[in-house]
C-alpha cells in the first residue's frame, strides 16, 4: 500500500457529540429557541443582578401599579414587583422543568433496561407497573401526589417526574428490544464483552438520541404542568414567586390590571415556544431518519 | 497429522426439544480451513455460533463434545468462554454493515478487544489498529480511525471486521458466509485477504459456505450438512468435484456454472426439524432411496471421505 500519498495530516472525522453540535447550530430554528432558553437561564441567574427588589418586598401603596419607570413591568395586588418576581419565577420554572425531567429518566431509564434486558416475568412486572403509572394523565397523577405528599418546589418536582416515569419506560423498552438483537450486540459477545459492559457500551449509547429527544420535549411539558399545579394550588407555595401562582393571583383582577397574569403568561408562552423549537431542533440533529448525512 | 484444534465428537444440539444439530463429529486440525456446506437451515451457522459458545444450555441442549483447543465449548464456565472468545477465536458475520456498532469508530472498535484481552493502553491500541488496518488492505488507515461504520463501503467494512476478528491473533476463525453480501468483485478479495492472514497467523479457519466452487477455492476440508447432520466429509478438492453422496451431487448439479445447459435442481424442500424422516433424512428427496433408507445410514469412512449413504 502506498502510505506516501496518504495526507499525514487529513483531518480526523470529528467525535460525535461535535457533529450532532454542528448539525443543531446549522438550523436556524434550533438556535433561535436554544437563544430564548439561555436568554431565560441567564435572567434567573443573574435576577439578584437585575432587579433592585427582592420578589417578596410588598409595598401596598404601590400595588397595582401599571408598568412604570420604577416597576418596569408594573406591580401586583400586594405591590410586590413584577419584573423582579418574574426573573426569580424563571428560577423555580427551569428548575421544575429539568429537574423533574431527569427524575422521569432515572425512573423510566432503569426500568425500560429492567424490561427489555430481562425479558420474562420481570419484563411483564415492570411493564405493569409503567401501565399503572400511565393509567393517569399527567396532571392527574401530579395533583394526587401533591394531595398526599403535600405542597413546595421539591414535591412537584417529584410528582411531575413519577408521572414522566411511564413514557420514558415504555420508550426505552421497545428500544432495548430492537437493539439488543442487532448483530453487532451479538457480535460484541463475540468479542468476550461482559454483559454489563454490553449494556453500557453498546446498547445504551444506541438508544440515547431518542431519549434525549424525547427528554427535550418534556422539559416544556414539564413546565407547563408545573405552573399548572401552581395555578390550582396544588404546587408552589405563596408566596415564592412562580408563574403559575402570579398567573393565578391576577385572574382576579385581569379586566383592572390584566398585566399580572399576562406578563407572567407571556414569559411562559416565550419559554416554552424557545424549548420547543429547540427539541425540535435536536431531534433533527440526533434522529437518523431526519439526518441528512 | 498434527494436534486438532477444533474437535467435535458425537455433538447434538437441541432446540425446545428437536435436535437442530444431530450427531455432528468433524476435526480440525491447527492451520487447516474447512468449509461447512449445505442449504440454509442446514446448521452451518448454528454450528459455528456453538463453536463460539454462545449456544448453551439453559437455551439448548447438548450432548456430545465440541473443544475448541483444550477447552471444552459445551461445559466451560462463562469467564472461561469470555476469555476465549475474541481473543483465541473470532468470528467474522455475514452482514458487516449490521455487525459493526454505528456508534462506534473504527479505533473503537478495533481497540475493545485490544484493551479487553490484551489490556493495551490507549496509545498501543492505536498503534496497533493502524497496523491491523494496514494488514487489511485500508488505505490511509490513519484517516479510517475516526471513521463511522456508515462512512465506509461495503468492501471496507468487511475488511475492518476482519481486522477485529484477527487482532488477538486467534487461533481459530469461523467466517459465516464472509463474502454474500459483497460485490462479486470485492468477494475474491476479500477471501484472499481472509486466507493470508490466517496463514500469517498459522490460525486455523472455517468457512460457512453455500457457494460450492468457492468452497473449492479456499477450504481443505468441507463437511456437507443436510438438516443437522454431516452427510458427507472429505478433502475440498475431492468432494465437491467428485461427489459420492447424493445429495451433494445434487448440490453440484443444482450450482450455477458458466456455460451450463440447464440447471437440475433437487426436487423438494427441507423437512422441518420437528418432522424429520426416522432414516436418512434426504431419503424423501433422494432419487436413489430405497427400502433401506428408513434405517438412519451412519457417517462411514470411504477412503480419505466419510459418507452416510447406504447406496453410495
Amino acid at each position: 500500500m502506498d502510505v506516501e500519498l496518504a495526507p499525514a495530516d487529513a483531518p480526523p472525522s470529528p467525535p460525535r457529540l461535535l457533529r450532532a453540535w454542528r448539525r443543531l447550530r446549522a438550523q436556524r430554528k434550533a438556535v433561535a429557541g436554544l437563544a430564548v432558553v439561555l436568554a431565560f437561564v441567564l435572567a434567573a441567574l443573574a435576577a439578584p443582578l437585575l432587579s433592585p427588589y427582592a420578589p417578596t418586598d410588598q409595598d401596598f401603596i404601590n400595588a397595582m401599579q401599571p408598568p412604570s419607570a420604577a416597576h418596569w413591568l408594573g406591580t401586583d395586588s400586594f405591590g410586590q414587583d413584577l419584573y423582579t418576581r418574574l426573573l426569580y419565577g424563571a428560577r423555580s420554572a427551569l428548575w421544575i422543568g429539568f429537574a423533574s425531567v431527569a427524575v422521569g429518566l432515572a425512573g423510566g431509564v432503569a426500568l425500560g433496561l429492567l424490561a427489555g434486558l430481562r425479558g420474562g416475568r420481570t419484563e411483564w412486572l415492570a411493564m405493569r407497573v409503567v401501565d399503572g403509572l400511565l393509567a393517569f394523565p399527567e396532571l392527574i397523577m401530579a395533583m394526587a401526589f401533591m394531595a398526599i405528599f403535600g405542597l413546595g418546589l421539591s414535591n412537584v418536582v417529584y410528582a411531575l417526574g413519577l408521572s414522566f416515569v411511564g413514557p420514558f419506560a415504555r420508550m426505552v423498552r421497545a428500544d432495548v428490544l430492537q437493539v439488543k438483537q442487532r448483530p453487532y450486540v451479538e457480535a460484541a459477545r463475540l468479542m468476550g464483552v461482559p454483559p454489563r459492559d454490553i449494556v453500557m457500551r453498546h446498547v445504551l449509547p444506541n438508544i440515547a438520541s431518542p431519549i434525549l429527544i424525547q427528554a427535550g420535549m418534556r422539559v416544556s411539558i414539564a413546565i407547563l404542568l408545573g405552573s399548572g399545579l401552581s395555578f390550582l394550588g396544588l404546587g408552589v407555595v405563596p408566596p415564592t414567586p412562580d408563574w403559575g401562582l402570579m398567573i393565578a393571583e391576577g385572574r382576579g383582577f385581569i379586566t383592572m390590571a390584566p398585566w399580572i397574569s399576562g406578563i407572567p403568561g407571556l414569559a411562559l408562552a416565550i419559554l416554552l415556544v424557545g424549548l420547543n423549537l429547540f427539541a425540535e431542533g435536536l431531534r433533527d440533529a440526533l434522529d437518523p431518519r431526519t439526518r441528512q448525512d | 497429522m498434527t494436534e486438532a484444534l477444533l474437535s467435535v465428537e458425537n455433538f447434538t444440539l437441541a432446540r425446545a426439544g428437536v435436535a437442530v444439530l444431530d450427531d455432528i463429529s468433524l476435526v480440525l486440525p491447527r492451520g487447516r480451513s474447512l468449509a461447512l456446506i449445505g442449504e440454509s437451515g442446514a446448521g452451518k451457522s448454528t454450528l459455528a455460533y456453538a463453536a463460539m459458545g454462545l449456544l448453551r444450555p439453559p437455551e439448548v441442549a447438548l450432548r456430545g463434545r465440541l473443544q475448541v483447543g483444550d477447552a471444552d465449548v459445551a461445559s466451560a464456565p462463562e469467564r472461561r468462554l469470555r476469555a476465549l472468545r475474541g481473543a483465541r477465536m473470532g468470528l467474522i458475520f455475514q452482514d458487516a454493515t449490521a455487525a459493526l456498532n454505528p456508534c462506534f469508530t473504527v479505533l473503537q472498535h478495533l481497540s475493545e478487544p485490544l484493551r479487553r484481552h490484551r489490556g493495551l493502553a490507549r496509545t498501543a491500541c492505536r498503534a496497533r489498529a493502524l497496523e491491523l488496518l494496514d494488514g487489511v488492505g485500508i488505505a490511509d488507515p490513519e484517516r479510517r480511525l475516526a471513521a463511522y461504520p456508515h462512512e465506509l463501503s461495503g468492501g471496507m467494512q468487511q475488511r475492518v471486521m476482519i481486522a477485529i476478528a484477527l487482532a488477538c491473533e486467534p487461533e481459530l476463525l469461523i467466517a459465516d458466509e464472509p463474502t454474500s453480501a459483497l460485490d462479486v468483485t470485492i468477494q475474491a478479495q476479500i477471501m484472499t485477504l481472509i486466507l493470508a492472514r490466517v496463514r500469517a497467523l498459522g490460525a486455523s479457519v472455517v468457512f460457512v459456505l453455500h457457494d460450492l466452487a468457492l468452497a473449492v477455492q479456499v477450504a481443505d476440508e468441507v463437511a456437507v450438512m443436510y438438516a443437522g447432520q454431516i452427510v458427507e466429509t472429505g478433502p475440498a478438492g475431492e468432494v465437491l468435484n467428485t461427489p459420492a453422496h447424493p445429495y451433494t451431487q445434487g448440490l453440484r448439479a443444482s450450482a450455477i456454472e458458466f456455460g451450463a445447459q440447464r440447471l437440475q435442481p433437487i426436487a423438494g424442500v427441507v423437512p422441518p426439524l420437528s418432522a424429520m424422516p426416522p432414516g436418512c433424512r434426504f431419503a424423501p428427496r433422494c432419487p436413489r432411496a430405497s427400502a433401506r433408507c428408513v434405517q438412519r445410514p451412519a457417517l462411514t469412512e470411504r477412503g480419505p471421505r466419510a459418507l452416510a449413504c447406504w447406496h453410495a
